[in-house]
């Protein structure tokens, strides 16, 4: 239609219904963003927000609805009189062939009125004790199997990839949006998509461990998904702890502020995941060296025992040979002054009444006396002197 | 070695080595002391060189263990 192509075959005639319906499949196809600023707005009973944007410089209106989900989703609380991105495509109502603006998202315009939005959803977060060290888990050491969520295109994959180290680890990304306030959606897709794999323990155990929610640097209005209250509710509900790793300039994203573990690089949240692992590899290097210096000193120890035993060994022999040698001269010293001895060369020993006698002057004529040889011994009586 | 017997050895020595001295002590030999300290001294040193190889059996033992270890 744009070109001036007709919508259906020349001689077709539709009815309504059927033209209304063939212009929104077109309608459905010319996806757009537009600014403009709130002028009418009306919070139906169903969630759904009906609204009216007009053009900030020129005339120009447009009626918009927000489904109740989106509205959820955007996290912003639309009032009128405020200047808004809406990303949608146009609609028309069967009922009433009434035009309106289908918006998918919704972005705040300008850097204050973004900044207002941020401080005032943290300022309720914060009263609500989202942001509580006391909530937070811990990540637990040596973890293995990591969710991560980023956009795939960017460096920062590769830069989180190469930064993990060499432990292992089984990594599981999901590829998502991470600019701007559309990123919201994609964003809570792919949390809720790595829920089931948290708790599918089953047969396959693909079950992640930590998840980690990495970008790049941006500003406020790039990392408007990152303040998204759905979003950090979820973080804030994920069954395991959440990392994020994300790059901001000023204000810290509230997601950031409401994960388990904030890093503000995604090369820091990669480090984050390695450190128990590079801490117990420096453990086990110096372990090693120890039992290296443990067994040296076992070698040393063993070896001054073996001299040791050897002196003791040495010793005993002496002591058992020098024994030896006193008893063999004791011996012989013995033989030599054994008055028995000089019996054998043909001495002998005479005795009265038991006692030696050493001189003749001790006996008279009539004395019997007894005579020791070396083989025997013999009575004798006293005839001369 | 039980402490006891090292004594016991140690003093039959002692003893032994005490009656040499007495032998080298005497000017004038008393045959009748002196064949009391001869049989006195025979008996230590039969029971010191019976202990002696006592000893010399059980280091032979302990050595033989040790080097087996």
């Amino acid at each position: 239609m744009t070109n001036g192509t007709p919508l259906g075959a020349e001689d077709k005639v539709f009815t309504i219904a059927e033209y209304i319906e063939l212009l929104n499949v077109f309608f459905k196809a010319q996806s757009a963003r537009i600014v403009g600023e709130i002028s009418e707005l009306k919070r139906a009973a169903s969630g759904h927000v009906y609204f009216s944007v007009k053009d900030k410089e020129n005339p120009g209106s447009l009626d918009a609805i927000m489904w109740a989900r989106n509205y959820q989703l955007c996290g912003i609380a639309l009032e009128v009189g405020m200047e808004v991105i809406l990303n949608g495509h146009p609609n028309v109502y069967p009922n009433n062939g009434r035009l309106s603006f289908v918006a998918d998202t919704v972005e705040l315009v300008g850097e204050g009125a973004l900044k207002k939005a941020y401080d005032d959803l943290r300022k309720k977060l914060e009263a609500e004790g989202v942001f509580a060290a006391e909530r937070k888990r811990t990540l637990p050491d040596y973890v293995t199997r990591i969710g991560v969520i980023t956009s795939m295109k960017g460096a920062v994959i590769h830069d989180f990839e190469n930064n993990l180290g060499k432990f292992g680890f089984k990594v599981n990304v999901i590829d998502s949006r991470v600019e701007g306030a559309q990123a919201a959606a994609p964003l809570l897709a792919a949390m809720r998509a790595m829920r089931e794999i948290v708790e599918d323990t089953g047969s396959r155990g693909t079950g992640i461990e930590a998840l980690v929610i990495i970008r790049g640097g941006g500003s406020l209005e790039s990392l408007q998904a990152f303040n998204n209250e759905a979003l950090v509710r979820e973080v804030i509900d994920f069954p395991v702890p959440v990392i994020a790793g994300i790059g901001h300039d000023q204000d810290v994203p509230l997601m950031a502020l409401a994960a388990d573990c904030m890093t503000s690089t995604p090369t820091a949240a990669a480090h984050l995941l390695s450190r128990s692992w590079e801490e117990a590899r420096v453990k086990l290097q110096q372990f090693t060296g120890i039992l290296v210096r443990v067994e040296q000193e076992i070698k040393r120890i063993r070896a001054d025992l073996g001299m040791a035993l050897a002196s003791v060994l040495d010793h005993t022999i002496w002591q058992i040979e020098s024994a030896k040698e006193r008893l063999l001269s004791a011996e012989k010293f013995l033989k030599l002054n054994d008055p028995r001895r000089q019996l054998k060369l043909g001495y002998s020993i005479t005795r009265q009444h038991g006692k030696i006698l050493r001189s003749s002057k001790e006996i008279e004529i009539g004395d019997v006396l007894s005579v020791e040889f070396s083989d025997g011994a013999i009575a004798t009586k006293v005839e001369k002197i | 070695m039980p402490k006891k017997e090292t004594k016991s050895f140690k003093h039959h020595l002692e003893e032994i080595a005490a009656i040499l001295e007495w032998f080298d002590s005497q000017e004038e030999l008393d045959v009748e002391q002196a064949l009391d300290k001869v049989k006195q001294a025979g008996e230590l040193i039969k029971l010191s060189k019976a202990r002696l190889v006592e000893v010399e059996n059980e280091f032979k033992e302990i050595k033989t263990k040790i080097e087996q270890e």
